[in-house]
């Protein structure tokens, strides 16, 4: 579905990403774990056209999306939902909603909000819905930015850090909602997650990116029975 | 026949060169240092400018124990003054000192007043406009209040050079001792200023700058007085541009309220700025001098260049200075000689060290 | 019967409201300090004099001409000026200091055009006015109606295009966040685009009503721009509507007070007018920097209403 090709990319004439290849199959949540700073939301900068790629291919049905702006890619069906600053602070919950379905018809829109509201029931609440999207609190934005992503029928879904700055419960919440939704909707997701050992659990296979490079590819399953990289990327968070 | 630029256009264009050079490298040590896009600095020209008109000649009225209406006589009261400043060149020259350092101190006060806390903490932006506007309320009580210069009269300047006319050859052009005076006043203003520049690059308060320039917060973190630097640098500058403009303004031997626009200089020093390139003096000082002898060559040019444009040669100015803003901001927006970044090491030495501690580590 | 200089006022306020909506959408939208804005104007009074002087056609029929070239000429502005500019990550201080040199590009242009008018048609060019090709209804300057019909219609349909369409929408999305507005499969280029044409339109209509009560010529803009600075900072630089707001006040203080204090303290304060705005401009920045839209209204509010009721209780006891 989406692959890369040996591309190297970065902001300006400050490299980040060296020759990353990756190939994504069809199916299944896919998990990008590595330290901080390793260039994960770049990745995604760089798969959405937000960074300058100096050499590589990018292929998404097997169509280049390299040099294409952003609102082209998200037409042809990659929904990507940011680390920060995911939704418009000034803004309700239903006009962030809608904004996030912009590139739908009209009808389909609101049938496609009211399916995203299901899976999302505490937005749908009466007097969060016409909320100003800067008033709700941190597990709340996360739905949102979620939400956001799925307005756009993706047909895969690019969620960065999902879970940051959530507490434990919350956590395991949004990546059961995150299962769900594959499970649901068939979307393809590859998610990035620096608590690694929780997305893995839900993934099904997983890349390591150090320094901007790729390390590792394996299965999920592979890569949580790995004590060397249990010590050096899990953390104690586990 | 294409007319050949003579002495008197040589000397006329060190003027002009060595007063803008004392602005766009003082300008450019608050542009470049804080960051601040300064659209005010007009006023700093002007308040050494206006000065001239002001003091020089009501001091030496009463020095001299003139007695009357000093504004209503004034050509008469001017030209006695001259009478005995051509007699006296101690007294010339006391006179000169004294404005030039009185309009340095003008601009100065001016400079604190820009740096007020109240524009501090307001967005660059609304601090644009706000020292833009004063600059226009500044020109416009100066053009419209008669006490001050005359209204569009406009008021003589006493003029200190009289007294190098004896000195004169007939080989000479008239004038042009005149003209090697204001350089030689022009360039030591400028030395000052020159010295005043290099000592602080190379100081711990240049890199201060400059970093406060990139990091305000963190600069205040590592318990350096921002606020204080932030002042001292805003005076100094302006301080200069003050003593320019007076120097000009003996240079003109007259001055109106609406000299020293905004688009003469304010906006000419930025472009020369902005071309030679931020927080970089040889590009600024190279910005200047191109930009000046450019502007002195179609004054110069004038009468050849009506045949072969197709609009009147006055608006070429403004349509180049306009024109090299934009494409200087779109192609080449760090000037022509870019601000180098420091690196105290280079990259190599950096990645030695890091191999020999690995190296290390591994052992 | 509303008094020439309370019409005056209101003509002034119109067209400083045309121009500050245009500086403030240009910020708002699309993050571009435009100090050019008053100057967008002056292109629209000389399109006016083009149209009434030399095509001979009616004063008020150049209006769609205006609107349509100043349009034009504000995407041109965005293609060629603005998009590279932001294209190679100039900052907005950059921006600030080319929209500076637009200003003095065009207004040399300007000067150049006066001057082929003057050649070529054997017109006055420079320092005319267009009074008398105004009309009057009813006692009221005809000035006066059309620039605030046009006024009245211009906020209408800003406010139906900014809150009825997925084009208003779309452009309060891109005001806030440019590449999340992008990510969200919205072509912001065409919504910039757009936002520049009624950037450019908007002023150059103001050069329409412009001419009639005051005197024109190439750098009239020098003039007017502290005002509609003022105005917009004043409003707070948000919305359309404290632009307007802003700008209404700004013009009664400038057009009504002044001559009210000049019958007191005498006519040496006429030409300090406009040092009323940028007094205005400089305490709104110290007292309250966000303008009227930052003032909190849901408390005005309330005290107001708290003070309506205390009052009208208190006259029921008197009573």
């Amino acid at each position: 579905m989406l692959e890369l090709r040996g591309v190297n990319a970065g902001y300006g004439k400050h490299q980040v990403l060296f020759d990353v290849t990756m190939n994504l199959k069809k199916s299944g949540i896919t998990v990008i774990i590595g330290p901080n700073g390793a260039g994960k939301t770049t990745l995604f900068r760089t798969i959405m056209g937000l960074t300058n790629i100096y050499s590589g291919l990018i292929l998404f049905n097997d169509y280049n999306i390299v040099n294409l702006k952003p609102n082209r890619i998200v037409k042809l069906g990659i929904s990507y939902v940011p680390q920060r600053g995911s939704f418009f602070e000034n803004l309700t919950v239903r006009e962030n909603l809608l904004l996030g379905g912009y590139i739908l018809k009209e009808e389909e829109r609101h049938s496609i909000m009211k399916e995203v509201l299901e899976l999302f029931p505490v937005l749908a609440r009466k007097d969060y819905i016409n909320r100003k999207a800067s008033r709700l609190s941190g597990g709340e934005r996360k739905m949102l930015a979620i939400a956001m992503g799925l307005m756009k029928k993706p047909r895969l879904l690019l969620l960065d850090e999902p879970t940051e700055g959530l507490m434990p419960k919350l956590t395991i919440e949004v990546y059961k909602k995150i299962r769900e939704i594959h499970e649901e909707m068939g979307t393809q997701i590859v998610m990035t997650a620096e608590k690694a050992q929780l997305s893995l659990e839900i993934g099904d296979e997983a890349f390591l990116l150090v320094s901007g490079q790729i390390k590792d590819h394996r299965t999920t399953q592979e890569m949580l029975n790995d004590p060397n990289l249990r010590e050096k990327y899990f953390g104690v968070y586990g | 026949m294409i007319p050949v630029p003579g002495l008197e256009f040589y000397i006329t264009l060190i003027v002009y060169i060595l007063v803008f050079l004392i602005i766009t490298l003082s300008y450019n040590m608050a542009y470049g240092y804080t960051g601040i896009p300064d659209f005010g600095r007009a006023m700093a020209a002007g308040a050494g400018g206006f000065l001239c008109g002001l003091l020089p000649g009501r001091l030496m009225f009463y020095l001299l124990g003139f007695q009357g209406d000093y504004l209503e006589n004034i050509h008469l009261v001017i030209d006695k003054i001259n009478a005995v400043l051509s007699e006296n060149p101690l007294l010339s020259i006391m006179l000169l000192t004294l404005t030039v350092f009185l309009g340095a101190c003008a601009g100065g006060a001016l400079g604190l007043l820009a740096s007020l806390p109240i524009f501090r903490g307001i967005r660059l932006f609304y601090l644009g406009v706000t020292l833009l506007a004063i600059q226009i309320g500044f020109n416009t009580i100066m053009y419209h209040w008669p006490v001050l210069l005359r209204g569009e009269l406009g008021v003589p300047i006493p003029d200190p050079f009289k007294w190098l006319i004896r000195y004169s050859s007939p080989a000479l052009p008239p004038g042009v001792l005149r003209l090697i005076g204001i350089i030689v006043i022009a360039g030591v203003v400028l030395l000052i200023t020159i010295f005043y520049l290099t000592s602080v690059s190379r100081s711990p308060l240049g890199r201060v700058l400059k970093a406060i320039r990139d990091d305000e917060t963190s600069v205040a973190a590592l318990g350096r007085d921002v606020r204080g630097l932030y002042v001292k640098v805003m005076v100094v500058s302006y301080a200069f541009t003050g003593a320019a403009g007076a120097i000009f303004a003996f240079y003109q031997g007259y001055v109106v309220g609406l000299h020293f626009d905004r688009v003469e200089w304010t906006f000419w020093p930025i472009a020369m700025v902005i071309l030679g390139g931020l927080a970089n003096y040889k590009g600024t000082a190279a910005g200047t001098i191109f930009f000046i002898t450019l502007k002195r060559l179609i004054i110069f040019y004038k009468a050849n260049l009506e045949p072969i444009l197709p609009f009147s040669p006055i608006w070429l100015e403004s349509l180049l200075l306009g024109l090299i803003l934009i494409l200087v901001l779109i192609y080449r927006p760090r000037g022509l000689f870019p601000e180098k970044p420091e690196i105290s090491l280079s990259r190599e030495e950096i990645e030695r060290i890091r191999e020999k501690i690995k190296r290390k580590r591994s052992e | 019967m509303i008094p020439l200089l309370l019409q005056n006022a209101i003509v002034f306020a119109n067209i400083l409201s045309l121009m500050a909506i245009s500086a403030t959408l240009a910020l708002s939208k699309t993050n571009v300090p435009n100090f050019a804005v008053a100057t967008f104007g002056t292109i629209g009074v000389y399109i006016t004099f083009t149209c009434v002087k030399i095509f001979r056609l009616p004063l008020y029929s150049s209006l769609p001409f205006c609107l349509i070239f100043g349009g034009l000429i504000g995407v041109a502005i965005y293609r060629l000026m603005i998009k590279p500019l932001r294209e190679r990550g100039a900052t907005r201080e950059e921006i600030m200091i080319a929209t500076l040199g637009l200003d003095i590009f065009l207004i040399a242009i300007l000067n150049i055009y006066a001057d082929y008018l003057t050649r070529a048609f054997k017109v006055m060019a420079r320092d005319f006015t267009f009074s008398a090709y105004d009309f009057s209804i009813a006692g009221l300057n005809g000035v006066f109606v059309a620039s605030t019909i046009f006024f009245v219609a211009t906020m209408v349909s800003l406010h139906l295009i900014f809150t009825k369409t997925s084009l208003g929408i779309a452009l309060k999305a891109m005001g806030e966040d440019q590449s999340l507005a992008e990510c969200q499969g919205i072509n912001t280029d065409i919504l910039c685009l757009i936002t520049w044409f009624i950037v450019g339109a908007l002023p150059a209509a103001a050069g329409v009503f412009f001419p009639v009560n005051w005197i024109s010529n190439p750098t009239v803009s020098l003039f007017i721009v502290v005002s509609v600075f003022a105005s917009c900072v004043l409003g707070g630089f948000s919305t359309i509507y404290d632009a307007a707001a802003g700008s209404y006040i700004i013009a009664m203080a400038q057009v009504l007070l002044i001559p009210y204090l000049a019958n007191i303290v005498g006519v040496w304060i006429l030409p300090y007018g406009f040092l009323v705005a940028l007094l205005i401009m400089i305490l709104t920045i110290v007292i309250f920097p966000k303008g009227l839209y930052g003032l909190p209204w849901n408390t005005i509010g309330e005290f107001l209403l708290k003070l309506f009721n205390y009052v009208k209780e208190a006259l029921r006891v008197k009573a």
